[in-house]
């Protein structure tokens, strides 16, 4: 499956948690020195979920395969999976709402 | 970015229990705790991220050591790796709320795709800041309507 030997696979492994393991921590560690958040910062910071969602998000509907394919069942499912989600808000619902559609639109 | 934009929340956790905290910080428990510390919604910030992160944490342990072996069994033609975007568009909807949380989301989302070609993931991240960027321009001071409010209304309502 894999043409790196152990011991260079598990550096890999230990190497890429620690990484990710400091970078989640740093801000949480940090911010403790600033006092108070200045208002800009705080909101550009509650824009960041809405921004980094979407960049997650959009990619995967629109171009899952790399390149852009707008009329694909996985759109359409995934317009009714944000519909359902701004109505329940209920993740459940979402991914009933957005599997059944895909499923239904691949069986047809 | 997450980590920036928990960090507020949890001034008040001791530095030891933020290191434990950052070791569960993840998509799902930042895009779940974050709204309900913003809302106020839990007296005790520490409990409620445990709360929710440590089962999170196990099941996905568990899961992912299920689908490695068994994940090439299960018949491709069932589309779950489809229940992966869906998972993050039941995140991202609750969290765009108000005008500038459209533009960020917009910019965000067509950004990224705009960006796919770029390695190692880096449009995405690029993507984001620049909807983050481009929301702030956009609407600097955000909504001032009371936190906690479930948009009831005509999803268009929303649109500017």
């Amino acid at each position: 499956m894999t043409s790196a030997s152990d011991p260079v696979l598990w550096a890999a492994f230990v190497a890429a948690a620690v990484g990710s393991y400091l970078v989640r921590s740093s801000f949480l560690v940090l911010f403790r020195r600033v006092d108070e958040v200045p208002a800009r910062v705080e909101r550009a910071l509650e824009l960041v979920p809405a921004a980094a969602l979407a960049a997650l998000v959009l990619p995967s509907l629109v171009a899952p395969e790399g390149s852009l394919a707008l009329l694909t069942p996985k759109v359409a499912a995934g317009g009714v999976a944000a519909a359902v989600a701004w109505r329940t808000e209920s993740m459940a619902w979402t991914l009933a709402a957005g599997m059944g559609t895909l499923w239904l639109l691949l069986a047809l | 970015m997450y980590s920036a934009g928990l960090a507020p929340y949890v001034r008040s956790v001791s530095r030891r229990w933020r290191l434990v905290l950052s070791f569960f910080l993840l998509d799902v428990t930042y895009a779940l705790s974050v709204p309900a510390f913003r809302a106020d919604e839990t007296p005790d910030r520490r409990a409620y991220y445990l709360g929710l992160a440590v089962p999170l944490w196990l099941t996905w342990t568990l899961s992912v050591t299920a689908g490695a072996s068994l994940g090439t069994d299960l018949p491709p033609a069932w589309h779950l790796e489809f229940a992966i975007p869906l998972l993050f568009l039941a995140l991202l909807v609750p969290n765009v709320r108000d005008r500038g949380g459209v533009v960020a989301a917009a910019v965000g989302g067509v950004g990224a795709v705009a960006g796919l070609g770029i390695p190692f993931d880096l449009g995405l991240v690029v993507a984001a800041l620049a909807g983050v960027g481009v929301g702030l321009l956009a609407d600097p001071e955000g909504s001032d309507e009371p936190d906690g409010v479930e948009p009831d209304d005509d999803p268009t309502e929303a649109e500017p």
